[in-house]
């Protein structure tokens, strides 16, 4: 590796560098679970449009294509939506890095 | 358009998809300390996550209504658009390109280019990409309030509004989690939505085969429909996506690599992942769906060709675009409505969101934190970022009306792409393998190709008999034919340009390029992989492969 003076001047700081020092430590760890929401939205919508099924009429059925698709796009979504729920469940998130007390979310002062 | 018949309960469905797309603003609001956190999610996201979202942030309602058009107009040849035009590009993101974007640290893809050439490379790059970028949330905010008019009846302004107080919202407090977050669970339900469509429609014209015999029945382009590379013979074209060199370089080489792997929208996806293996995987996870996606969106477009005859052409009142809509309206009964325009709706939000998360990245660390307010506070660049998501959306806004300008919104896109994204990719490739390549060579490679892009959609396509069908002045001018070119031009340009400039001019020390460069490993970056045990189906090449080789079975599938 050679150490040319004159390469100083083409010397372009990397992001690292370019931080400012008194950076407020991240506070990502607090980030929610997002297969929460997920589950959440999918297992309501799923027996929502179960319950909405058992009140569409014939006429309904009929305009699509005789295929119940209210009841069956209600289980699609109930089963997706507790998968979801049983995935989050069974492998909470893990955070490698604990949260410092630096992390909270109080608004940095400005200077 | 018809307008749809929406009840209350679709209306409750709907209103409960927004109460939670803005919880999860709200939500997500705990998790930002610090500008990284707002701008990039603090690089912590899961690969799961972040590689839906990858697929995600280009899954917006254009993209949907747009490759159900094409499927209505041009058939089983858009498959080209994914399985050529995507895939090959995303794996190569994943297993070649990430290690350079993630290892170095960088936060963005202008800054990659600062690091690696030179800030007047870099201020090229970080403005066109932002230009790039309010225009697309504009095209996106614009089709929005076109397609709310027509289903639900409400005002083009009132839509646009609504809309856009909604991204601000999830923006502003929850950052780029805030809108990873609302792309993850758009996919899904915009996936719900799009699944019904096609199963009651294959079972009502009659399955596969009864789909081809309509469609060939119907359709002015007959057989070719379900020939996807049949007609591309150099010459003598007559497939409506040209002939295969546009098609396997124009598209599937230039413009797909470069969208892929240089577009700031995407890549910021990688960049916020937890390590170096999710950023690796995001793209490849994401090419999975990508893979299938064309199921929804084409088999729709051949759908209503083969129920509606005549469906798109001049004088039957609707345009190819008006597909996937119309379906929804034929087929599905109030509920699954509810869901479909959910889904349709949160794909709009995603794909303005997507443009406004990595424009305030941009803005922030790459225009106003390196050229116009250096060292401040962290807390500053912050509230930057926040006051850019706003101005962002507002210029949006402005720009909705140039989109009016053009037919096929899907042209006007890919054209844009071929104009900022066609040269990058030159740059980038031969940047990253050839140390020698001179800070000016970037620059000068990216101007040079940026103008080829432009000459070659004005001046030289209109004006050459091959691009017009039938290769005579008398045919139509094909679009898509001249986007493939220009950006073939593009490349070439750019890489000449690039070689001649390196000659002349003087390279970076090798000691500026640690791992910047192929070849040139930066020994204070320590391991990426350190403490980190990788199971078996993380691995990279693994699932690269794997995307590679279904694709390659479906394409002579569907030869």
């Amino acid at each position: 590796m050679s150490h040319h003076e004159q390469h100083q001047p083409h010397y372009e700081p990397s992001s690292e560098e370019m931080k400012p020092k008194d950076a407020v430590e991240s506070a990502a760890s607090k980030l929610f679970d997002l297969r929460i929401m997920i589950g959440g939205l999918f297992t309501f919508y799923g027996v929502a449009l179960i319950i909405y099924g058992f009140f569409t009429g014939d006429a309904e059925i009929a305009k699509s294509a005789g295929i119940h698709i209210n009841l069956w796009l209600g289980v699609g979504m109930l089963v997706l939506g507790l998968l979801f729920l049983l995935w989050a469940k069974l492998a909470p998130v893990t955070h490698e890095i604990p949260p410092s007390a630096d992390a909270a979310v109080s608004p940095p002062t400005g200077h | 358009m018809t307008q749809l018949d929406v009840n209350l309960f679709d209306y409750a469905m709907l209103f409960v998809y927004f109460a939670l797309v803005v919880t999860i603003g709200v939500l997500a609001r705990r998790a930002i300390a610090n500008s990284e956190d707002f701008l990039l999610s603090g690089r912590s996201l899961p690969a799961w996550v972040t590689g839906i979202a990858f697929i995600s942030a280009n899954l917006g309602a254009i993209e949907i209504l747009g490759m159900a058009a094409n499927g209505a107009q041009y058939g089983i040849s858009t498959v080209h658009f994914y399985w050529i035009g995507a895939v090959p590009a995303m794996v190569f993101l994943g297993l070649v390109m990430m290690p350079f974007y993630y290892g170095s640290r960088v936060r963005s893809v202008p800054e990659y280019l600062r690091r690696r050439f030179n800030r007047p490379t870099h201020l090229w790059n970080a403005l066109t990409f932002a230009a790039a970028s309010v225009l697309t949330a504009g095209v996106n905010l614009y089709a929005l309030s076109l397609v709310i008019e027509a289903l639900l009846g409400w005002p083009q302004w009132l839509s646009i509004l609504i809309s856009a107080v909604f991204v601000l919202a999830y923006i502003t407090l929850g950052g780029l989690s805030g809108a990873i977050y609302n792309e993850v669970l758009q996919f899904f339900v915009i996936i719900a939505g799009l699944i019904p469509l096609v199963l009651i429609g294959l079972k009502d014209v009659g399955g596969w085969s009864g789909l081809e015999e309509k469609v060939v029945a119907n359709s002015p382009a007959g057989a070719a429909m379900f020939d996807s590379w049949g007609g591309t013979g150099v010459g003598s074209w007559t497939n409506p996506l040209g002939d295969w060199i546009g098609i396997a370089m124009g598209l599937g080489f230039v413009l797909s690599f470069g969208y892929w792997t240089t577009n700031f929208t995407e890549v910021q996806r990688a960049l916020s992942a937890k390590n170096l293996s999710a950023a690796e995987r995001t793209p490849l996870i994401g090419a999975f769906p990508k893979i299938f996606i064309p199921a929804l969106t084409i088999i729709p477009g051949l759908i209503v060709i083969a129920i509606f005859p005549g469906f798109g052409e001049a004088g039957s009142g609707t345009t190819f675009n008006d597909a996937i809509p119309a379906l929804m309206n034929h087929y599905l009964p109030n509920g699954t409505l509810g869901i479909a325009v959910a889904g349709l709706l949160a794909a709009f939000m995603a794909g303005m969101a997507a443009n406004v998360s990595s424009l305030n990245t941009v803005w922030t660390y790459d225009i106003w934190q390196t050229y116009i307010k250096k060292d401040r506070p962290d807390s500053y660049y912050l509230r930057v970022g926040r006051v850019v998501t706003v101005v962002g959306i507002l210029i949006g806004i402005g720009t909705a009306f140039i989109a009016s300008q053009f037919g096929n919104i899907m042209n006007y896109i890919q054209s844009l792409f071929s104009f900022f994204n066609a040269p990058v990719f030159a740059t980038f490739i031969i940047g990253m393998f050839w140390k020698r390549m001179t800070p000016w060579a970037g620059f000068f490679g990216l101007v040079s190709g940026f103008l080829a892009a432009l000459a070659f959609q004005y001046l030289v396509g209109p004006n050459v008999a091959y691009f017009y069908s039938g290769q005579t002045f008398d045919g139509e001018l094909n679009a898509q034919m001249v986007n493939f070119y220009g950006a073939i031009a593009a490349f070439v340009v750019d890489a000449v340009v690039t070689v001649v400039v390196t000659l002349f001019t003087t390279p970076r020390p090798v000691h500026e390029l640690k791992g910047l460069v192929w070849g040139v490993p930066d020994p204070d970056a320590g391991d990426p992989h350190e403490g980190y045990v990788r199971k078996w189906y993380e691995s990279p090449k693994l699932l690269g492969f794997t995307a590679l080789g279904i694709v390659a079975v479906l394409s002579i599938i569907f030869i």
